[in-house]
């Protein structure tokens, strides 16, 4: 691993053509990972914002001609600038490689170039020729040689490499189940809207789901945001779920190709379960998910209250991953209804994916003298969710927690009938891990927040909870998390009454239906261990993904963990090696590279806001389960939809 | 709202939400473009609209840029000048050079844009990829590769507009080619073609040609159905060679589009198979004459009859595709020229079941307009499949769920391809859709104050009592979810589109049920909804005909002429461009009773199969052929104008009339000037209609479905596609599309008949029997055998029972119940 001999990224440029390796300046703007793929080095690479050469055997004009191939071929056809703009390139640039390059090409290329950059549709034609724009700058010796035939374009090629390509976006790269983002959204806009559901099913079976809840991070990497406001991603993808089901049409679904002997069995049927269920389904195994509840959809079912997630959505893309073959047993808990043995016996690989379903300890005084009143948050969200008022009685609530179980907690007090919600969060509001649309909804429902206290003692009454005792805490310095540390004062504690108190500060994983046989290394924080390569446990042919792993996340994490898991086991059924494919590395090294700029100038007209859902009024809301939020209409969904500057970019790596 | 702008230094005040390109067009300042089209969402393909805005290193494509305050935009700095020019050059790199050839030669825009960049060399090159050639989503437009531009209008109007995406951006980058994506999605209705600004998609039907210079286009009607779609034809040496619209200067009612029919059925009226002599039935045999000749032997036997039998043994029916001023003219010849009391039209056998709604439902303040759609928040379809009866309606439908996401309900026996984007589908029982209309009035408004206000409610209501959401749900075996939304958009909606299909009216108590439909319009109303009630109809001139027979009253009806010659009290028919022996049910009878004719002398351009009975036969003139007027569904007076002379040898129908008139030295003016004042005093005239005001009490007999082994056979429509055998049978489209009719059941009723897909059957009816090849689909409820397919070509009138419906004096032509058996 030497280091980087010559970079041009969005402009800036490094050169160390003429220094020895130790007088090496480090590349600006960009930094490559250390390595490609397990020590496999990357030789070059070339990009959207330019492009960066380590080892000095790689052909400047083979790279280009390498990187113009794969500009077409993902070329969309829709602009002409891009479609035979990039075409009249690469024919030059290949000319130029064999040498039959004409004098003036490269003034040629550049002009090109330069329009193409500038009057293309999308990112892939505005992108794509900047780095060979740069490279004929900074290189132009090395392509006049080869124009003038005085040098092979492979000349000197010593070593041998190969090239690697993809096409990302901001927001396809920042999402963990990789949806093509600018695809779907643009297929909106076209109004072709069963189309672009087909293109969310291809990497997650829960558009429904995920176009409500999810906490998008393709949102907070939209480039739309550096000229106004973000695409309203998630509503999009919403959208496109809902008109599947308002307008009565049956889920195109992939057809298995082939039926395969082999068996799959998937503990839990979570977002990340189910997901995996999916693709190993649509692949051919033959699947069964055990599910302890008598409904699908684990924490998301369980922990996501209806008001926000109404269980009809949930269900029907359950049931169709069930139309596909996937058998769910209900009511079934491994280690009381059936034994790990069996499950190793009867199938031929096992997917662990059980969640994080226990709530965390607070650590004070009383919380296991078992009193009335006192309900985990898990517990409290799960009665509620399975038609119960967890503790009739009771008509105050605090909720301790400043996430989005603490949030579910109180907002769900309303609905079944608690008249006084309080929430106690040890920090501010600005440090609360919850989604600051879910904050402002709860302070709308006249949720009182009670910041930098917490709970020290638990009073209660004849085994009833009747009051907590908190204690007012200050900000100090920044924790390893970033968000500054909470310090108890002392001497401040005061209390509040209360007939319930509900704890959701965080969130455990129960492991103990694992029997002694299956040894399952663990970590402190008793989360699975994964071989991030493999996605399999300590155990041959067991693998896992979601929260039990990664501990409390994001649904989307899981379910894109469930879909990786699925190629995985597809990998260890088959008889081929278990790992990551290119694809999957090309978007790893995209991450370490970073996608998408905060500071990037896009330099277009902005003043197009993003549109907006229409909501309950609180005082309505507050009171109900029924959805909060009504989808797009048609119009403002297309409107939407055009917003989006579709941020395809190209990367293209020699290792 | 409005934004201040500047475009090149002038200051502009736009509207907000216009798109930078838009406005510069409203203020004369020129972008150039290629890919954009006005009824098109921007497709931002060609980048020839870039322009500069000052302060944004960027240039925009001014057709899919809002215009914001304060912008300051150059449409003409040097770089989007660079850039618009390197573009064109792009296009150009192997666009062959065979515009000496091309239809699009001389209206082609990217020959426009190439001379007005002055582009006389390709500084670019690159090699030309190889394509396979496969046919196009239509036999009607050939496709030309190499002449593409992929501006990809064409796949834009077919998602947008059509709803059908037949086509479709197929490979990448420079490989990128249009490709029939789902052919059997495709209509053949020509947006494609319609919007394609070169040459790339030509028609493949007519052999002539004419290059854009040595063709004269005037813009006239199209005579197909009752949507009255504006249309210009070309025409070359007296043939007509094309229909286009992108020359219409009257934007509504269809906004450019046309259907199959009004694109490609226009030939039939230089049809080899015209009709260009006189000719008189010697015998068995036809012998030609001359016009005179002709016109004695009318004259003489038409004086003889009534001399014997007295005028009401004299009947004239004419078709509802004639212009207002040919109806005027027979009728004033017949009426008081002979005053021969039984006169009627073919309106008769659509409009008729929908007249007395029509009416009741206009007293009310309610828009006929099509445009109206677009300003609807619900649209409800009753009565067939809109796409494929009038396709242009649904492609408003369509419009209007992508302006404001416009609610659909569909009431229907089967499975519709509007059903794709609607919201409540309430598949029901042929026969109860009574029950299904008085279900959603019950539902949606029983409760509602507002209504209980409104006169006559009171006692409406009461027919309601039995009609819960439950009780109608059992006996129409509609979906109970389904018919719940249906309730709730009808109850949320402000305002309200009802589409009354030709289906609805051709069943038994076929006006009760558009009565029943018009209740539902009417409470809509009461409860302070806008309405907009829109009757379909398959003659161009429907309603133009029944604005003339209401003026002229009638006499038998059209039916009952029929009824009369079989009893033998009518004894002379005079049939003007309809043809009795396709249109009506039982074939059989309608051909006895006209064989029992003294005299039937029939006007037409075509031998039709009545023709072959007459005994006189006089050839006419196409609706191209003459000047006049229509009356469209939506009520609108539409020009008719003559876009060809009449071919040699054929006569308009006025001017029959006329002469015949002359040497009968009949006392009436059918001259055309007082033709014309008589047509249009009476449009003028207020609809006094049935008078009918209120609610309708509509009487309702549920029919038994469960007769084992049988089932109900109905047609889609009647007018499936196009008319049917008096005209444009004879187009060379209809030839090339070679559709065979399609007879549609439920896979449920084949397994307890024993029937398989693809094997004959035998249907058999009281009247006959008629061998077919079902067809097994989910889209058709249980119980029924939906006929898809022109009525000519099907034959299935001869298995209807001639059964007279008493409130519209039509015989039913929409239902039949029939038996299968294997052959």
């Amino acid at each position: 691993m030497g280091g980087v001999l010559f970079s041009c990224w969005n402009g800036k440029v490094v050169d160390n053509r003429e220094k020895k390796p130790e007088e090496f300046d480090p590349p600006v703007e960009i930094s490559l990972p250390a390595d490609f793929f397990q020590g496999k080095d990357v030789k070059a690479f070339m990009g959207w914002g330019g492009f960066v050469i380590k080892d000095p055997d790689i052909s400047i004009v083979d790279l280009c001609v390498a990187f113009l191939e794969k500009v077409q071929e993902e070329s969309c056809g829709q602009c002409i600038p891009c479609r035979i703009g990039t075409k009249v390139m690469l024919e030059m640039m290949r000319d130029i490689a064999e040498g039959k390059g004409k004098k003036g090409d490269l003034d040629t290329l550049k002009s090109l170039g330069e329009s193409i950059s500038k009057s293309s549709k999308c990112t892939i034609g505005q992108t794509s020729p900047i780095p060979i724009l740069d490279a004929i700058t900074h290189f132009r010796k090395e392509f006049e040689e080869v124009l003038e035939g005085k040098k092979k374009s492979d000349e000197g090629t010593a070593t041998s490499h190969r090239f690697v390509s993809k096409v990302t976006a901001p927001c396809m790269n920042a999402c963990p189940s990789h949806l093509n983002v600018p695809r779907y959204v643009e297929l909106i806009k076209d109004g072709r809207f069963l189309d672009s559901l087909e293109v969310i099913r291809e990497n997650t079976c829960l558009p429904g789901v995920l176009g409500r809840v999810c906490v998008r991070p393709c949102e907070s990497n939209c480039r739309r945001a550096n000229v106004d406001e973000s695409i309203s991603i998630k509503y999009l993808k919403r959208f496109a779920a809902d008109f599947e089901l308002d307008k009565h049409h049956t889920p195109k679904l992939p057809k298995a190709t082939e039926k395969k002997d082999k068996k799959v069995g998937i503990i839990g049927a979570g977002p990340s379960g189910v997901t995996c269920a999916y693709y190993l389904a649509e692949k051919g195994y033959q699947v069964t998910v055990f599910e302890r509840f008598d409904e699908p959809g684990g924490m998301s079912a369980m922990g996501i209250p209806d008001y926000r997630l109404p269980r009809p959505i949930l269900r029907r893309e359950v049931e169709i991953i069930q139309s596909m073959g996937v058998e769910i047993r209900y009511n079934t808990m491994v280690g009381r209804d059936i034994t790990m043995k069996e499950i190793r016996d009867e199938f031929d690989a096992i997917f662990i994916a059980v969640g994080a379903q226990g709530s965390s300890s607070m650590r004070v005084e009383g919380e296991d003298a078992g009193y009335k009143g006192f309900i985990p948050g898990v517990k409290y969200l799960l009665d509620i969710n399975q038609g119960r008022d967890p503790y009739p009685e009771g008509k105050k609530v605090v909720v301790v927690g400043g996430g989005n179980v603490a949030i579910d907690c109180v907002r769900c007090s309303f609905r079944v009938g608690k008249e006084d919600v309080n929430l106690v969060y040890r920090r501010t509001k600005k440090e609360m891990p919850a989604d600051d649309v879910e904050i402002t909804d709860a302070e709308e429902e006249q949720v009182k927040f009670h910041f930098l206290c917490n709970p020290t003692k638990i009073i209660a009454e004849d085994g009833k909870v009747v009051g907590v005792e908190l204690i007012r805490m200050e900000l100090g310095e920044p924790d390893e998390s970033g968000r500054r540390r909470p310090i108890p004062v002392e001497g401040s504690e005061f209390v509040i009454d209360t007939d319930i108190l509900v704890p959701a500060i965080g969130q455990t994983i129960d492991l103990s239906f694992i029997d002694a046989d299956t040894q399952l290394d663990v970590t402190r924080k008793n989360t699975i261990i994964v071989n991030s390569e493999t996605m399999m446990t300590s155990v041959e042919g067991i693998f896992s993904a979601g929260d039990c792993v990664t501990g409390p996340g994001a649904l989307v994490e899981a379910a894109g963990g469930g879909r990786t898991v699925a190629f995985r086991i597809d990998q260890y059924l088959s008889g081929e090696e278990v790992k990551r494919t290119d694809e999957e590395l090309m978007e790893d090294f995209f991450s370490a590279i970073g996608v998408y700029d905060p500071k990037e100038d896009i330099g277009i007209i902005d003043g197009r806001e993003r549109k907006h859902l229409k909501m309950l009024s609180p005082e309505t809301r507050k009171y109900t389960f029924d959805e909060v939020e009504s989808g797009f209409p048609i119009n403002e969904a297309i409107e939407e939809a055009d917003r989006c500057l579709r941020c395809y970019r190209i990367g293209l790596v020699a290792i | 709202m409005t934004v201040h702008i500047t475009i090149n230094g002038k200051e502009i005040e736009a509207e907000k939400g216009k798109t930078i390109l838009e406005v510069a067009r409203e203020n004369d300042i020129y972008i150039p473009t290629l890919c954009y089209h006005s009824h098109l969402h921007p497709i931002g393909s060609c980048r020839l609209c870039v322009v500069d805005i000052e302060g944004y290193p960027m240039p925009m494509a001014s057709c899919t840029t809002p215009v914001t305050d304060g912008i300051k935009v150059h449409t003409n700095t040097g770089r989007v000048e660079k850039m618009r020019r390197q573009a064109m050059e792009l296009i150009l790199v192997n666009h062959p050079l065979d515009c000496p050839v091309c239809d699009k030669g001389g209206e082609c825009r990217l020959q426009d844009l190439a001379y007005e960049f002055g582009i006389a060399e390709q500084p670019y090159h690159a090699k030309k990829p190889e394509r396979e050639h496969v046919p196009f989503s239509t036999p009607l437009i050939r496709q030309w590769l190499d002449r593409c531009v992929l501006c990809l209008r064409c796949v834009h109007v077919c998602h947008e507009l059509v709803g059908n995406a037949a086509i479709d951006i197929k490979e990448t980058g420079y490989k990128s080619v249009i490709y029939p994506v789902a052919p059997e999605r495709c209509y053949s209705c020509g947006e494609c073609l319609s919007v394609c600004p070169v040459g790339a998609l030509t028609e493949a039907v007519n052999p002539f040609r004419g290059r854009v210079w040595q063709i004269e286009r005037k813009q006239t009607t199209c005579g197909q159905c009752g949507v009255g779609c504006q249309v210009e034809v070309s025409t070359y040496e007296n043939k007509p060679i094309n229909i286009k619209t992108d020359g219409v200067t009257e934007e509504g009612p269809n906004y450019g589009s046309l259907c199959v029919r009004g694109r490609f059925f226009y030939d039939y009226v230089v049809s080899e198979e015209r009709l260009v002599q006189p000719r008189i039935k010697k015998g068995k045999e036809w012998v030609t004459a001359t016009w005179d000749e002709a016109y004695e032997n009318a004259i003489d036997r038409l004086r003889e009859i009534i001399k014997e039998n007295g005028p009401d043994a004299v009947g004239f029916v004419a078709s509802a595709r004639l212009l207002n001023e040919d109806l005027v003219t027979i009728y004033e010849f017949a009426k008081k020229g002979l005053e021969v009391p039984n006169i009627d039209t073919s309106s008769r056998l659509d409009l008729a079941a929908h007249m007395g709604a029509f009416d009741a439902v206009n007293s009310v303040s309610t828009s006929n307009e099509l445009d109206s759609l677009l300003a609807s928040d619900v649209i409800i379809v009753a009565g067939g499949d809109v796409d494929l009866t009038a396709q242009v309606v649904a492609n408003r439908i369509r419009v209007a769920q992508h302006l404001h996401d416009a609610k659909v309900i569909t009431v229907n026996p089967f499975r519709t391809r509007l059903d794709e984007i609607t919201d409540a589908i309430l598949t029901c029982n042929s026969g109860t859709e009574i029950p299904v209309f008085n279900g959603l009035i019950k539902e949606a408004f029983g409760e509602n104050p507002e209504i209980q206000k409104a006169s006559g409610w009171e006692a409406f209501a009461k027919q309601l009592a039995d009609y819960s959401a439950e009780a109608v749900c059992d006996a129409a075996q509609v979906d109970g979810e389904m018919f719940e939304t249906a309730v709730e958009l009808i109850r949320e909606s402000t305002s309200i589109s009802f589409v009354a299909g030709g289906a609805l009216g051709q069943t038994p108590e076929g006006a009760q049920k558009v009565k029943a439909f018009a209740n539902l319009a009417l409470a809509c109303k009461a409860a302070g909804k806008s309405i907009t009630w829109l009757s379909l109809t398959a003659y161009a001139n429907g309603l133009g005909a029944v604005k003339v027979q209401n003026a002229y009253g009638g006499g038998l009806s059209y039916g009952e002429m029929i009824q009369a010659a079989q009893d033998g009290k009518l004894k002379a028919l005079v049939v003007v461009e309809e043809d009795p022996l396709t249109a009506l049910p039982d074939t059989a009878y309608v051909r006895e009773a006209l064989e029992k004719l003294d005299f039937l002398m029939v006007v037409d351009l075509f031998e039709s199969e009545t023709a072959k009975l007459a005994h006189l036969l006089v050839p006419s003139c196409s609706f191209m052929e003459k000047d006049g007027t229509f009356i469209n569904l939506e009520g609108k007076i539409r020009a008719i104008n003559q876009v060809m002379e009449p071919l040699e040898g054929t006569r308009a129908v006025g001017r029959i009339f006329n002469d015949i008139a002359d040497k009968m030295k009949l006392d009436v003016a059918l001259e055309p000037e007082a033709v014309q004042k008589r047509a249009s005093d009476i449009l003028k005239l207020e609809e006094k209609g049935s008078g009918h005001k209120g609610f309708f009490t509509v009487s309702y007999q549920a029919t038994r479905m469960e007769e084992n082994g049988h089932l109900f056979l109905i047609p889609a429509d009647l007018h499936y596609n196009h008319h049917y055998g008096t005209s444009d049978i004879y187009a060379m489209a209809i030839e090339k599309l070679d559709k065979e009719p399609e007879y549609l059941m439920s896979p449920k009723d084949a397994v307890r008949m024993g029937v398989e897909e693809g094997t004959e059957v035998l249907i058999q009816a009281d009247r006959g029997e008629l061998s077919i090849i079902p067809y097994l689909t989910d889209e058709v409820k249980e119980g029924h055998l939906v006929v898809k397919g022109h009525y000519h070509k099907t034959g299935i009138q001869a298995l209807f029972p001639f059964v007279m419906d008493n409130e519209t004096k039509t015989p039913v032509t929409g239902f039949v119940r029939v038996k299968l058996q294997k052959p």
